[in-house]
């Protein structure tokens, strides 16, 4: 005797009709799911400008650093420099400076990231695409902070 | 009455439910969700930039500060510090930038002590975390604000 479907036999099909198409669309469009990208370290600068003593203090080498958006893992810490942040004057006799803007610094972090290249880009953990004058915003377990990338090292 | 046999529609959607069961069981361990959270008091300062003068009636030690979207407490206020909101003077004559007092708007420091779970390094209020540079939006007794957190005091060791 020929059995009719019941509703969760529905539900059931279109679960699986689901999964193969989200597989068939990720394999088609996202050619690398089933390989494995090959992952080089890259150590990445990222200026932090504006920034009071507060954030300087939380900084450190040795810090993990994460995507806000996300949480996902950027790289880690592994140079800090802090430099007062500055501002191009002209001043009243017409001459150009660079002024000091007090209790403001500029922070350079340089980062050591994990990423693949690929069509002449590079990519975070093989996921974030990550281009010089990329600006996100970031976190360490104790700060979150603006930046903006300076430089990828080829 | 006939008892209906399974058929292979059946045998799936149960493999699939152990499955999703397993899974989920594996998460959580993996996770720590299934572990209890020790809460330690944390003291952090958080500032209020810019507001009137006036707007300073309504802080009081002892007020609760809740997260304003998400209404949740994220401390009482312990202590606070008001100064100047400063103003960026570019002084084209002598070619330097000095930080002036404003006349009418003042910063506010609020100290504040709150129950949160730490993990890591990472200060978590019913799940925000309290990181310094980061801020949101508050409402206290009667009014509403912003803070930006400079600086965790103490992590309740």
């Amino acid at each position: 005797m020929k059995r009719r479907l019941n509703w969760i036999d529905y539900a059931m099909i279109l679960v699986l009709i689901g999964v193969v198409s989200i597989v068939a669309v990720k394999y088609r469009t996202g050619r690398d799911l089933f390989v494995e990208e090959e992952l080089q370290e890259r150590r990445v600068e990222l200026e932090i400008r504006g920034v009071r003593d507060y954030t300087v203090n939380t900084l450190e080498v040795g810090d993990s650093v994460y995507l806000s958006k996300g949480g996902s893992y950027f790289g880690e810490i592994v140079e800090v420099r802090v430099e007062p942040n500055t501002e191009i004057m002209v001043t009243d006799d017409r001459q150009v400076i660079e002024a000091e803007i007090p209790e403001r610094y500029l922070i350079s972090l340089d980062i050591v990231t994990s990423m693949s290249e690929r069509d002449s880009r590079y990519y975070v953990e093989g996921v974030t695409e990550l281009n010089v004058n990329s600006v996100g915003m970031y976190r360490t377990d104790k700060t979150q902070f603006g930046g903006t990338i300076k430089s990828i090292e080829e | 009455m006939k008892s209906r046999r399974f058929g292979l529609l059946d045998y799936l959607i149960v493999i699939v439910a152990i499955a999703v069961v397993g899974l989920g069981i594996n998460y959580l361990r993996s996770s720590d969700k299934l572990e209890s959270v020790e809460l330690k008091t944390v003291t952090y300062l958080a500032e209020i930039g810019k507001e009137d003068r006036g707007f300073l009636d309504n802080i009081a030690i002892g007020d609760e500060i809740y997260h304003s979207p998400k209404d949740i407490l994220v401390g009482e206020i312990v202590d606070y510090e008001v100064r100047p909101s400063e103003i960026f003077h570019r002084d084209t004559e002598r070619g330097e930038i000095v930080i002036l007092d404003d006349p009418n708007l003042v910063d506010i420091k609020l100290t504040l002590e709150v129950e949160a779970s730490l993990k890591n390094d990472v200060v978590n209020v019913s799940g925000e975390d309290i990181l310094v540079g980061g801020g949101f939006n508050i409402k206290g007794k009667g009014y509403e604000s912003y803070i930006s957190i400079v600086e965790i005091e103490s992590r309740g060791e």
